[in-house]
């Protein structure tokens, strides 16, 4: 599938280069340190060939991220870690870095005979060829550290011998950062980081990737947060500085025609792009048949990395077929049966299933209470403050699907068991996709009404929210409306009964969410919890029983979320097939709602 | 009295003022679990000195050891913080220095290094300090 993809060069995964594992930087890489590899990589550089594309073997010794099966990590320096996930670094001796220099150089050599046409040696992130180039963790006092041009040395010694290796009908790509975001950490300035581009350049790469961050950065540089194409810069000083060097570019670059334009307008050479193509593996035949409105995007969650972190398998929100492309569990194929199926919710979990069956040739029916589709998503869309396009491009593409699938869609309709013996026998399936709500009776009934207002009606914009606002959860729902509102002018403080707030929120923002809170100077208030929404605002009290009153002119509830399970039981009678998915069964996000819907969907 | 930035650094009274003021955070680690700040200029001498807090069976302590560079150093977790941080945390002794550590790291006048890996910390029952200080704890995936 992703030798099909249409891309006219495909770089295989980075395999790590030496027998011991120091190397190896996450669970299930691959290794390319002994022949015993090749029938492996014989069959990928065949699969790659099979479909046109040019085949690129990337070697990735992470360095400083590396030994992940081991209890170090080998360095240029011992420079210990600023993340807990990584190991605790010793210092390489300079045999060792010869004998790197040859290892990367016989896996390069291994991979040319398994049949690829290149390979490419990665200095980014903060892997190996990134720790000797930076000044952050090459502190060494020999011929390798110092200066520029010493700590450039391993990097110029891996080109030599890559190049001798390979030989000069192979190309040798190398991805160099633009900027490594390590200022803090006396990281390498970005005219030093240009220097190292040249040094690789006239060492005589065959092309340079540029990239930008460290692991470690303090900063964003591919997230949701971080605008399209805020760092082309990057790429066009690259461009300028080695005009004769194809230069190839793809962070936080995922439109393909934005990117095209790009090229055209000469910035660099080549589109580089990996997390939206794990999310749409045919954005590229999507783009070039004028399609785009099909294609699903990468919502820049980090999920995917996320999972690395915990060594788990890669997987995406918006893929949920990614990694498990040859079980047919996962496959679109031809319902044996066809049955008439009702979905209700048009929410991320029932639009997913609603494509998926319709595909199969499934005649599907969508109802949901609302006048518009989305769901949730609608209102996270609405108020967040990292990227709104993205998540609003969601809603749009299903908008666009559920169109040219034809599938029917009553909104404004309310399914109960009236309406469901109204329409007795007319379908083979109903499919509760009605997400979840928030559990009202443990919140004290309000003194004053219409003090008290749900999230969701908040965040579709159903009621008016005063100036003065308290939020029931600290969770991802009470987040992002409170982050929102703070923005709009609001006066927000967030009561959360936990000791923590963000408990339900994917690892890789929670710390945005941390950050965004401390910047938006957002009161919080944890192991609190509302004993009285009075006239004027709330009293809360904490873990030791100490009361605050909390000023407010609109108290939104936004926790503790429960599944909106009630049709079930009705509804057990009254059809053939009854299924649940998503938060109607359990309250999570959006990758339950869009995996389940989608796994749902193909098996019905 | 302290003045200079050198006093306060030494002023190991106000330090332990600083740890006694938020004990709660201190009460699920383990006895031993350690924690060194060190300024930043004395980062690259070998004979600078290292300010510890150190675990105790009922409470953190202040201590004081050389530093003799990251090799050797024992701590689980390690600042190295600028004059300004310094400054900073040691003047807000009596208002909420750990809001301020947070502030100063998130800053960058304030750097630290983890000489555990997460399971390690973990055990050693460094959860709340690291929520308190906003670390990213488990992988920041920019």
């Amino acid at each position: 599938m992703i030798a099909g993809t249409g891309c006219g060069i495909i770089t295989n995964q980075g395999a790590y280069p030496d027998p011991l594992g120091e190397g190896k930087s996450y669970f299930r890489q691959i290794a390319l340190f002994d022949d015993k590899f090749l029938p492996q990589f014989e069959q990928i550089a065949g699969y790659i060939h099979d479909n046109g594309a040019v085949a690129i073997q990337q070697i990735l010794h992470a360095g400083r991220y590396g030994g992940i099966d081991l209890g170090y990590c080998v360095q240029p320096s011992v420079v210990p870690q600023t993340l807990p996930h990584f190991r605790q670094p010793r210092e390489v001796s300079k045999e060792q870095i010869k004998a790197m220099v040859t290892q990367h150089a016989e896996a390069a050599k291994r991979a040319i005979k398994a049949g690829f046409d290149g390979t490419e040696i990665t200095s980014f992130m903060g892997y190996l060829l990134a720790n000797f180039n930076s000044k952050f963790t090459n502190r060494r006092t020999d011929e390798y550290g110092g200066s520029v041009e010493n700590r450039g040395r391993f990097m110029r010694e891996l080109i030599y011998a890559i190049k001798e290796a390979q030989g000069d009908d192979h190309p040798l790509i190398v991805r160099l950062n633009g900027a490594e975001l390590m200022d803090v950490h006396g990281g390498n300035t970005e005219d030093e980081c240009f220097e190292l581009m040249k040094m690789a350049g006239d060492a005589g790469v065959d092309m340079i990737s540029v990239t930008v961050g460290w692991q470690e950065a303090p900063e964003s540089s591919i997230g949701r947060d971080v605008p399209p194409g805020h760092w082309n810069r990057l790429a066009i000083r690259a461009k300028k500085l080695l005009p004769n060097i194809p230069i190839t570019f793809g962070v936080r670059l995922p439109n393909p025609v934005m990117a095209n334009q790009n090229i055209a307008d000469g910035e660099f050479d080549y589109w580089e792009v990996c997390r939206p193509m794990l999310a749409e593996p045919e954005l590229l035949h999507k783009a070039a048949e004028d399609r785009l409105d099909e294609a699903k995007h990468c919502l820049g969650c980090m999920n995917c990395l996320a999972r690395l972190f915990r060594d788990l398998p890669y997987l995406c929100t918006n893929n949920p077929a990614l990694g498990h492309e040859v079980e047919p569990e996962y496959l679109i194929t031809p319902a044996v049966v066809k049955k008439k199926i009702m979905i209700i919710g048009a929410g991320p979990a029932g639009i997913e299933c609603a494509i998926a069956a319709t595909k199969r040739g499934h005649d599907v029916t969508i109802y949901d209470k609302s006048d518009s589709i989305g769901g949730s998503l609608v209102g996270y869309a609405a108020y967040d403050i990292a990227n709104k396009a993205d998540l609003q491009s969601q809603i749009s593409y299903y908008q666009t699907m559920l169109n040219k699938l034809g599938v029917k869609v009553n909104l404004n309709t309310d399914v109960n068991p009236k309406l469901m013996r109204s329409i007795l026998h007319q379908y083979d399936v109903a499919v509760l996709a009605v997400g979840a709500g928030v559990d009202t009776s443990v919140i004290p009934v309000p003194e004053q009404e219409g003090v008290l207002v749900l999230a969701a009606d908040v965040a579709r914009g159903k009621v008016n929210v005063g100036q003065k606002v308290v939020v029931l959860g600290g969770g991802k729902i009470g987040l992002t409306l409170a982050e929102g509102l703070t923005q709009e002018g609001k006066e927000v403080t967030i009561v959360e009964k936990e000791k923590r707030i963000a408990g339900d929120v994917i690892p890789t923002w929670k710390w945005r969410h941390s950050s965004w809170v401390d910047q938006l100077k957002i009161k919080t208030l944890t192991l609190s919890k509302p004993i009285k929404i009075g006239v004027g605002g709330v009293t809360v009290v904490n873990d030791k029983g100490e009361e605050t009153f909390v000023e407010a002119d609109t108290v939104i509830a936004a926790s503790p979320r429960k599944p909106n399970q009630e049709l079930f039981q009705e509804f057990e009678f009254m059809v053939d097939e009854l299924h649940g998915v998503g938060d109607a069964m359990v309250p999570r996000g959006l990758l339950q709602a869009i995996h389940e819907g989608y796994r749902l969907g193909v098996r019905i | 009295m302290v003045s200079t930035i050198g006093e306060m650094f030494l002023d190991a009274q106000g330090w332990q003022t600083i740890l006694d003021r938020r004990p709660e955070i201190f009460t699920d680690m383990l006895q031993g679990a350690s924690l060194g700040i060190l300024p930043k200029k004395e980062l690259e001498s070998t004979g600078g000195t290292m300010l510890i807090w150190i675990k105790q069976v009922d409470k953190m302590a202040v201590f004081y050891r050389p530093f003799t560079g990251f090799q050797n150093t024992s701590v689980d977790l390690l600042m190295i913080a600028d004059d300004v941080a310094l400054e900073s945390l040691h003047s807000k002794a009596q208002e909420n220095p750990f809001y301020e550590m947070r502030e100063q790291i998130r800053n960058g006048n304030i750097l630290y290094y983890v000489m555990k890996t997460k399971n390690e910390l973990l055990d050693l029952g460094y959860e709340e300090l690291i929520d308190v200080l906003g670390i990213p704890f488990l992988g920041a995936c920019r």
